[in-house]
């Protein structure tokens, strides 16, 4: 009798410790885990574009910019440094945010993705879109994609960059 | 820090209600209070950030001050208490009035964009 309980006591212990160890991804706890750990992620993807945004341009050759008043310039290199910087960061962002999904989804709980909408304003102004109203988006993401603007730079205020024509 | 010399040497300024409201939302995003908290005995300026209620605060700022290179070393030294990507949201800030004021407002604005 002793021994031919032990195989059902053997089964039933192995399946309470696989109980155990095995992390069901729908719960709670692993979804919250998952969304410390993207953001974790995302936070030292940022370090390392923020890194590369310490080069320093000092001339740009491009025919239209150069043909942009001063002040236009500056609002379009933003843009341009807008863009070629969340396209350092997009695939970290993009896994921090589905895992975000995930955790409001089935929780309920809007905490993270409140703080996630304050993150991700753009801060762009009225003033700012009229000042680009007559701009074609197109332009800006040629510029996006010159060598000297390809990785994320920050451009400085009041510090002039040379915007020359293009020696063709 | 890249500042172009003597360039962040700013006067006290009437804030406009932009300016009080890009504070109003950097606050929101990362509390100034706390970060600014030690500098703000030193450079009563920077109680812009916080507001005049603000307890660590000795005295009300001076009607005219001005920020040096060195205060504006010792911003960008504060503010690297910020997470990366509040830090980020904060520049953005920053750049959005920068756009629009004028005067020392403008000065100001970009000094606080430069350094974050």
């Amino acid at each position: 009798m002793h021994y031919k309980l032990s195989p059902l006591i053997f089964v039933l212990l192995t399946i309470s410790v696989n109980a155990q160890s095995l992390s069901w991804p729908y719960d709670h706890k692993s979804l919250l885990k998952e969304l410390k750990s993207t953001y974790s992620q995302l936070e030292i993807k940022h370090g390392f574009c923020q890194d590369l945004r310490k080069r320093e341009i000092t001339q740009i050759e491009n025919n239209w910019l150069y043909a942009q008043p001063k002040k236009k310039q500056e609002l379009i290199l933003h843009v341009v440094s807008s863009i070629v910087y969340e396209r350092c960061t997009e695939a970290e962002e993009a896994q921090y945010t589905m895992a975000l999904m995930n955790y409001t989804s089935e929780t309920g709980d809007k905490t993270f993705l409140n703080e996630w909408l304050l993150l991700n304003k753009s801060y762009y102004t009225k003033e700012m879109f009229d000042e680009l109203a007559d701009i074609d988006p197109a332009d800006i993401l040629k510029l996006a994609e010159l060598p000297v603007l390809y990785y994320p730079f920050k451009l400085l205020l009041g510090v002039d960059i040379t915007i020359t024509k293009e020696n063709n | 820090l890249k500042l172009k010399s003597q360039y962040c040497e700013v006067k006290a300024f009437n804030p406009s209600p932009r300016t009080k409201e890009a504070i109003k939302e950097m606050n929101r995003i990362s509390d100034m209070s706390t970060i600014l908290q030690r500098m703000l005995m030193f450079t009563p300026f920077f109680q812009i950030f916080v507001g005049p209620s603000h307890k660590a605060l000795p005295s009300a700022a001076p009607s005219s001050y001005q920020l040096s290179v060195q205060d504006w070393i010792l911003f960008a030294d504060s503010i690297r208490a910020v997470g990366l990507i509040e830090r980020r949201q904060l520049e953005k800030i920053a750049f959005s009035v920068a756009n629009t004021a004028r005067g020392d407002e403008r000065k100001f604005w970009e000094c606080v964009y430069n350094a974050l």
